[in-house]
């Protein structure tokens, strides 16, 4: 057409190259604004509210003894039932590997604090189990509160991460390292131990921060299981505290609660920074993956690894069903008394309505937020060169390291300052906050892969330096985006423990409502809830498993 | 009502001109009694302990009468409600037009702190004790505490607070946590002021380890399903759970019941006093009360019927108490309990 | 030391693919014997069986005159006492140098001062010295098949397997750890088994080669037999690069099916007549340039790749690829006449002709 199109003035190169220091200006004080501002704002509270003195206060000491326990308990254990779980299901001829991996994976769809609600149904004092066990042996098997029952939840719940994240690195290390060994005369356990598992270590650490980090964050599991035994960890005292005006100054108190277990958080990350930093690089191959041979070891293990993978996904969702069809407390099991009100009358409720499209639009936004957010992170990080590029990225990945709860409490602080108080739109960019990292991470490895050769070839054919960014690399990490921003809605969706802290009246999520349904005693109704999310987040594995055939 | 309510709803409606001439049905009020068609309007916020589903049955027979009124939820415990109150207040303004919560105490506090707004209604044929005599606040159901038994497991109920600190209820009792629970923390005050009871009956209870739940609710439900076959628990869950098919009953004491009455008030700093009023007053009319009564609460009206099963307001003994002294040693009281049931 | 005997050794696999049919072969004590073949051949196959990562669903393998490995009886891999080196060395990155060499004497449970001294001595037998303490990440790619190479041999195994052993070491490199490992294994009187798919690797390092196709072994002999008498066309076309074409042989000679050329029987090299495949072997073929005679004899250069020895060609004569050996280096699109002087004739099994 014209020729004014291919006939490029020189100053609009200029503006053009301007144009983007703008964008990268602008995703500095955006990143910085959201992750920066409320950790700020409750490290400046807490050391001006001088309330250190309370650290030492015995509630504090308690809670905060008893969050280092079930955290660090139950991240040992998501760690070691991660490690069997990568080794027979990635590295032995266990049967049923492929369905097994689905079951296993199955409390990874289902948010905790349903779990929560759901396992209570099996263990509660005088539920499901421990009822038939009372009818025949006269005492309950085990009652699910307190300690343990949080150690196992928080262990059910953080497994299947930990599974992943070994599982991938398994993967990565070739067979031959093992087959060396069994030739040099270790039995398949021996190579195991001598090879494998200590290869594995980064992975091993890094599953462990990671879980520990978040079970030290959950709310959920803590308060459904703990608070009825008064069983405090430091996320449901700081809940307590500022929900029930158990202290005078509930901000001050929190914030400075939030500075230990942000300083706890610190730690766990360090030592995570220390072990990766002695990690050691192996090399690809094309070896044929070899399985490890159980042989006598095989069927047991097969029976023993498939009862419990069905009894975690199975026992939850049959009781969640029993209370769910049942009229009312103490009402038994039969035919006769089985009804579906408590889905009408749960759906029923205004609150639910609320907290369905609150949950909807919150996870939704942030979603969209945090994808294009979390794109232009990567895409200053990994596609340009500057100084403090690392920086961002550690800036916006940083939140990830930092349990929900100091997330909550640190906006919580700002929302009067910044008129966000009682609005929805501080769960908001508290989730933006505290998600935006997922889609970094999806998009900087893809954005990394791209040649730069393919911007280069945009810069020939004439593109400025911003629109070879944008036309090139920007489009290609666009699916890696949208793939982030899809994880960041389902974890959004389901959340709880930022948005027990930061809800407001009109403001409540689903799972603020369940919570809610919960606290009052209506388990009936909580439980008919919680079984549609949960059936929900089933079908999300089935939807994964369809996807996997493919 | 009142001429000043028809005043400041003579101001409201020509804010409300232009929505009202839109022709909107008016005759969707067709029990209104009072006010003569007049439309109430706005969009007011409630601050309530009051059950969701309880609370959500209420906002809609409210809105069969008033249907231009828009009520805003934000239901919790009352410890939960006084706290966000608080922060609220250190922050700005109460965000909320009309508290409906367990216990008179608060609201004396409130008026104490002038961020109550006098009421405007018709307290005719209500309970002399549930109403202010100043006028801030009014009760709106009786809500008295009680024992409850699982049928299946206990056959003979306790029918006194003593009978409770009889060994045989060791690990067999459990009741509310007066940290989160307005009503478990007014009853607390209400037995340590009590000469029959006080604080040894405290101690000898707190000797046989109950189990502290956070609620009234999940104390209900522990009772219901035998988690702990005996509860101190309010009366109307025991009813709901017992119309449900729980094998659940209540048994009221015999040195007499520490009661609640829910009261209502209105917030000084409302932009929505009209709708405001018009709630509260509903709350204690006769519909209001005929609705709390099949929602099982006792009502505040001597002209309405209890619920099935619940003795008359007439039969029903009622701990007495001096409200102001209540108000004096709750905190001592919640302390107290909660070094004794740690 | 000891020999290796497999017998009828067949494996399929669960789904139903056979990887190997009814291999013999007796590998002698202290010998080195090479597994050639193309890929999918089984030569990986049959090595990994020998070292008992795959059990053998017929036949059975011995070692040292011990049954190792028999349908549904075997002794696992570290029961077998061997030595193996992997195509990416596979030294754990986790332990030092020593370490990894140390580690089968330990599971050996040899006591600890002669674990010392054995890798002291076995990281001078492949030039290593002094490097123990060395943390793997620090070697080149050389160096680590040396560690890999003096692990396989710390324990003094009584085989040693080398799979593609030397395939990812570049060229200059990979020569001088044939020539290594030519003397050091000949100096230790090593029974070596080496699969690789470097033919001249084949050639150079062993006593003899067993030539795998589809399974099966084809041919095992020695590398002279090999090229010169290879048993069957693909033995001849696979390792010669021979030009096979199908035909038929009478007493006055051969004649190509659907080709102008004709032998007399004097260059054909094989018994029988009837009909079968020839093999010519590039060696064999003289190219002649700008060569008169008829429209018959004339063919056209499509390839030339100059080479140490002789120039690698291939000319297209009516429609037949004929690789050739030539001193000079012919132009693409040259005319030339080739002549074959020698020919091996294949005469059809029964069973296996079309």
């Amino acid at each position: 057409m014209s020729s004014a199109v291919t006939v490029r003035p020189a100053p609009r190169r200029g503006w053009r190259a301007d144009s983007f220091t703008g964008v990268r200006v602008i995703v500095w004080l955006v990143t910085a604004g959201v992750v920066l501002t409320p950790l700020a704002a409750m490290v400046a509270l807490a050391v001006q509210g001088d309330q250190f003195a309370l650290l030492g206060s015995e509630d504090v000491v308690v809670a905060a003894r008893n969050s280092v326990v079930t955290s660090l308990a139950s991240a040992i254990g998501a760690v070691a039932v991660g490690t069997y779980l990568a080794i027979v299901l990635d590295h032995t001829d266990l049967r049923g590997r492929a369905a097994l991996r689905l079951f296993a994976l199955s409390p990874m769809f289902i948010p905790p604090f349903v779990g929560a609600i759901a396992w209570l149904g099996v263990f509660g004092p005088t539920m499901g189990v421990n009822r038939v066990w009372s009818d025949g042996f006269g005492a309950p098997l085990w009652n699910i509160y307190g300690a343990d029952g949080i150690i196992f939840l928080l262990t059910v719940h953080s497994y299947p991460l930990a599974y992943l994240i070994i599982g991938a690195a398994l993967r990565r290390i070739p067979s031959d390292l093992e087959q060396a060994a069994r030739i040099a005369g270790a039995s398949g356990v021996g190579a195991l131990r001598d090879v494998t598992i200590p290869l594995l270590r980064p992975a091993l650490v890094a599953s462990f921060t990671l879980t520990f980090v978040s079970n030290l964050a959950d709310f959920g599991i803590p308060a459904i299981i703990g608070l009825p035994e008064r069983y405090y960890t430091l996320a449901t005292l700081i809940y307590r505290s500022i929900q029930s005006g158990t202290v005078a100054a509930p901000l001050s108190v929190v914030s400075t609660i939030g500075v230990a277990l942000l300083a706890m958080a610190v730690v766990a990350a360090l030592l995570d920074a220390r072990v990766n930093r002695q990690h050691t690089e192996l090399d690809s191959t094309a070896v044929v993956r070899h399985r490890l041979d159980l042989a006598g070891a095989r069927l047991p293990l097969s029976a023993l690894t498939w009862l419990a993978a069905l009894a975690i996904t199975v026992l939850p969702i049959v009781a969640l069903a029993t209370q769910a069809v049942l009229p009312a407390p103490g009402v038994p099991l039969a035919w006769e008394h089985l009804t579906l009100d408590n889905f009408g009358r749960a759906l029923g409720l205004r609150s639910t309505q609320v907290g369905v499209r609150n949950s909807l639009m919150l996870a939704g936004l942030a979603a969209a937020i945090c994808a294009v957010l979390g794109l232009l992170v990567g895409l200053v990080t990994t596609r340009t060169r500057a100084r403090g590029n690392a920086l961002l990225n550690g800036l916006a990945i940083l939140p990830q390291a930092i349990p929900g709860t100091v997330i909550a409490v640190g906006w919580l602080i700002v929302a009067p300052t910044l008129g966000l108080f009682n609005t929805p739109w501080l769960i908001l960019v508290a989730y933006v906050m505290a998600f935006l990292a997922l889609v970094v991470q999806a998009v900087s490895a893809p954005l990394r892969g791209i040649p730069v050769t393919l911007e280069e070839a945009a810069r020939a054919s004439g593109a400025t330096q911003t629109r070879a960014l944008f036309d090139i690399a920007l489009r290609l990490a666009i699916p890696a985006a949208v793939t982030g921003g899809a994880m960041v809605f389902l974890t959004a969706v389901r959340e709880l423990t930022i948005s027990a802290l930061l809800r407001s009246p009109g403001t409540q999520t689903l799972g603020v409502a369940i919570f809610d349904l919960q606290q009052a005693g209506n388990y009936n109704a909580s439980s008919a809830l919680s079984l549609l999310v949960t059936i929900v987040g089933l079908l999300g594995i089935a939807l994964l498993a369809g996807r996997e055939r493919n | 009502m009142s001429r000043r309510f028809a005043v400041s709803l003579a101001g409201l409606a020509l804010v409300g001109l232009s929505a009202c001439a839109g022709g909107d049905a008016p005759a969707a009020s067709p029990a209104a009694t009072d006010g003569a068609g007049d439309a109430v309007s706005g969009t007011i916020t409630l601050y309530t302990s009051e059950p969701q589903a309880k609370v959500e049955e209420l906002i809609a027979a409210f809105n069969e009468t008033h249907p231009d009124v828009t009520v805003d939820v934000f239901r919790a415990g009352t410890g939960d409600l006084t706290a966000r109150i608080e922060s609220e207040l250190a922050t700005g303004e109460v965000q909320a037009d009309v508290l409906l919560a367990a216990d008179a105490p608060t609201f004396e506090n409130y008026k104490d702190q002038d961020l109550l707004m006098e009421l405007d209604v018709d307290t005719a044929g209500l309970l002399e004790e549930v109403v202010d005599p100043e006028g801030f606040y009014v009760g709106t159901r009786v809500i008295p505490t009680v024992i409850a038994h699982n049928t299946t497991a206990i056959t003979t109920a306790p029918a006194s607070w003593q009978d409770l600190t009889d060994p045989q209820y060791r690990d067999q009792i459990v009741m509310p946590n007066p940290d989160v629970s307005g009503a478990a923390a007014f009853n607390a005050a209400v037995w340590l002021l009590n000469d029959d009871l006080g604080e040894p009956w405290l101690t000898a209870l707190a000797a046989n380890q109950p189990v502290i739940a956070d609620s009234n609710g999940p104390v209900s439900q522990a009772v219901a399903s035998g988690a702990q076959p005996v509860g101190i628990v309010v009366d109307y869950l025991v009813r709901d759970l017992a119309d449900a098919g729980s094998p659940i009953a209540v048994s009221y004491p015999s040195e007499g019941v520490p009661y609640v009455y829910q009261p209502v008030g209105v917030f000084a700093n409302t932009d929505a006093e009209a709708a405001a009023m018009a709630f509260a007053d509903w709350l204690v009319s006769s519909e209001g009360q005929q609705l709390a009564v099949e929602q099982n609460y006792l009502p505040v009206r001597t002209d309405v019927d209890s619920p099935e099963g619940a003795p008359a307001m007439a039969d029903l003994e009622l701990m007495e108490f001096d409200l102001a002294e209540v108000q004096q040693r709750r905190t001592e009281a919640v302390e107290l309990f909660n070094r004794l049931f740690q | 030391m000891a020999g290796v005997t497999l017998a009828e050794v067949g494996l399929t696999y669960p789904d139903g693919h056979t990887a190997l049919t009814g291999v013999d072969l007796e590998v002698a004590d202290g010998e080195f014997v090479a597994l050639v073949g193309p890929s999918g051949s089984g030569k990986t196959t049959l090595l990994r069986t020998v070292a008992g990562f795959l059990a053998p669903s017929r036949g059975t393998v011995a070692i040292g005159g011990e049954p190792v490995a028999s349908p549904g009886a075997g002794v696992p891999p570290e029961g077998r006492r061997l030595g193996m080196v992997f195509q990416q060395h596979a030294i754990w990155p986790h332990m030092s140098v020593g370490a990894n060499v140390a580690y089968p004497l330990r599971r050996a449970r040899r006591p600890r001062a002669e674990i010392g001294e054995r890798v002291t001595e076995v990281l001078a037998l492949v030039g290593l010295d002094g490097y123990a303490d060395r943390n793997p990440a620090t070697l080149s790619g050389g160096q680590r098949q040396r560690v890999a190479l003096a692990r396989a041999l710390a324990p003094t195994p009584r085989v040693l397997l080398l799979d593609e052993a030397l395939s990812a070491l570049d060229e200059p490199l990979r020569d001088q750890l044939r020539v290594e490992l030519r003397s050091l294994t000949r100096q230790l009187g090593l029974t070596v088994i080496h699969v690789t798919h470097d033919r001249d690797e084949a050639l150079a390092l062993a006593d003899r080669i067993a030539v795998l196709d589809a399974g099966a072994i084809v041919q095992v002999d020695t590398p002279e037999r090999l090229l010169h008498e290879p048993a069957t066309p693909f033995v001849a076309g696979f390792l010669s690069d021979a030009t096979l074409l199908p035909g038929e042989l009478t007493d006055s000679g051969f004649v190509a099916d659907e080709h102008p050329l004709r032998l007399a029987r004097d260059v054909v090299v094989g018994p029988g007549r009837g009909s079968g495949t020839l093999a010519v072997l590039p060696g064999d073929v003289v190219l002649h340039e700008g060569a008169p005679g008829g429209e018959e004899g004339r063919a056209e250069v499509v390839s030339s790749l100059y080479g140490r020895t002789a120039s690698d060609v291939i000319v297209d004569w009516h429609g037949l690829r004929l690789r050739a050996e030539s001193d000079g280096r012919p132009v693409v699109g040259a005319r030339v006449r080739p002549e074959v002087r020698r020919a091996l004739f294949y005469p059809d099994v029964a069973g296996t002709a079309g």
